[in-house]
């Protein structure tokens, strides 16, 4: 077990370490997601039309004398989708697979930081497989003892496998032009 | 006329999906604007629409600018600071608006409201041209309202069976393992500073 801790720690340490994290501002960023989803809306990818696509991203600015963003995408309007309710609002994609997620802006260093996401992926109803989760925690003396602020959730709200932290456009392609799965999974 | 009110995010989607049929659109600002806030909808054009965007400046008169113009090579032109042009500058421009005839995406002036008081009155056909576009801004319906944000809220406290003090005293003693439900949550609350920095 004492090797286990001392591994996860090191392994924590080693994917955090890539600074993958750092975006211009805010509202930059939050035009380049937008940008991401109007393509795949324009290319059949996603399902979600362009005026839900406008109207599902938001963005929370910062309190006065505050610095964090929070950016909404396909939930915000709404309380958070714990149930995976898909009557609440969402981007659809071309195979029925559905998601939203939510991220913060720290700008209160330069250059601005990704300090913690959440996106889920949740796939049509007739695979075994009901979601794919994809979370950084916020930086926290806890998650540190954890050694987990990075990870995913295959299927499962309690299991938890450690992950490199991605730039969340980059698991928003993830998400719209991969993660397919198929009826006939490949062989063993 | 009357302008259509429009963020600049809608404007950008606007520019998006418009051909290359040299459309120049008006945008009608109740104050002053900083050229910050100048550059930051360029990005955001530029981002949305994929379209390389230049930004000019009128101040130094018709002439000026329109060299500026002749001697460039963009997708879209973003054109402010206008308040110094008097009749004469107005009429020059309506006179030889032929240059902004760029073969490309077109572009937009952003005026102040006297400004586009003077067009309207002494740049009659660049005014025609410009047709139903004249937009006066307003802000982004991209922005939680304050609904949406106690909508969050809400969600959170019967989620995870915490009030919003019980949460802070939590965060505060350190006592709580941070997911990014509870960060937004501080987030929300305005207690950004129970959220350590990255790295």
């Amino acid at each position: 077990m004492d090797d286990w801790l001392r591994l996860r720690s090191d392994i924590q340490k080693r994917i955090t370490d890539a600074n993958l994290l750092e975006v211009e501002s805010a509202t930059k960023y939050f035009s380049e997601l937008r940008k991401c989803l109007l393509d795949a809306s324009d290319n059949r990818y996603l399902e979600t039309k362009q005026n839900l696509v406008y109207n599902q991203l938001q963005m929370k600015k910062p309190n006065k004398g505050d610095s964090i963003w929070i950016i909404y995408g396909g939930t915000s309007r709404d309380p958070k989708n714990f149930n995976r309710d898909k009557a609440l609002p969402h981007f659809e994609r071309k195979d029925g697979g559905w998601f939203d997620f939510s991220l913060s802006v720290d700008e209160r260093t330069k250059p601005a930081q990704i300090t913690f996401y959440t996106f889920e992926l949740r796939f049509p109803v007739t695979h075994r497989i009901e979601f794919i989760k994809f979370d950084l925690n916020p930086p926290d003396h806890d998650n540190d003892k954890r050694d987990i602020r990075s990870h995913i959730h295959p299927g499962h709200d309690d299991l938890m496998i450690h992950s490199p932290p991605m730039n969340p456009l980059e698991i928003l392609h993830l998400f719209l032009y991969d993660l397919y799965l198929t009826d006939k999974p490949r062989a063993r | 006329m009357i302008p259509v009110p429009s963020s600049t995010d809608i404007f950008s989607l606007r520019v998006r999906t418009q051909s290359k049929s040299n459309a120049w659109s008006i945008f009608v600002l109740e104050t002053g604007v900083a050229s910050d806030k100048i550059e930051d909808f360029k990005e955001e054009i530029e981002i949305i629409s994929s379209r390389s965007v230049s930004i000019f400046m009128a101040n130094e008169g018709v002439e000026a600018l329109l060299k500026e113009l002749d001697d460039s090579i963009s997708d879209y032109y973003l054109i402010w600071n206008f308040d110094s042009w008097d009749v004469d500058q107005w009429q020059m421009f309506d006179m030889l608006r032929s240059h902004l005839d760029r073969g490309t995406f077109g572009g937009v002036l952003i005026l102040s409201k006297q400004a586009v008081e003077l067009m309207f009155d002494y740049a009659p056909n660049f005014t025609s041209w410009a047709g139903g576009r004249v937009y006066a801004l307003q802000e982004s319906s991209s922005y939680l309202t304050e609904e949406e944000i106690e909508g969050r809220l809400t969600g959170f406290r019967i989620e995870y069976n915490y009030s919003d003090e019980q949460l802070i005293d939590l965060a505060s003693k350190k006592d709580l393992s941070l997911n990014p439900d509870l960060g937004e949550w501080l987030v929300l609350l305005g207690r950004e500073d129970l959220i350590e920095h990255n790295g």
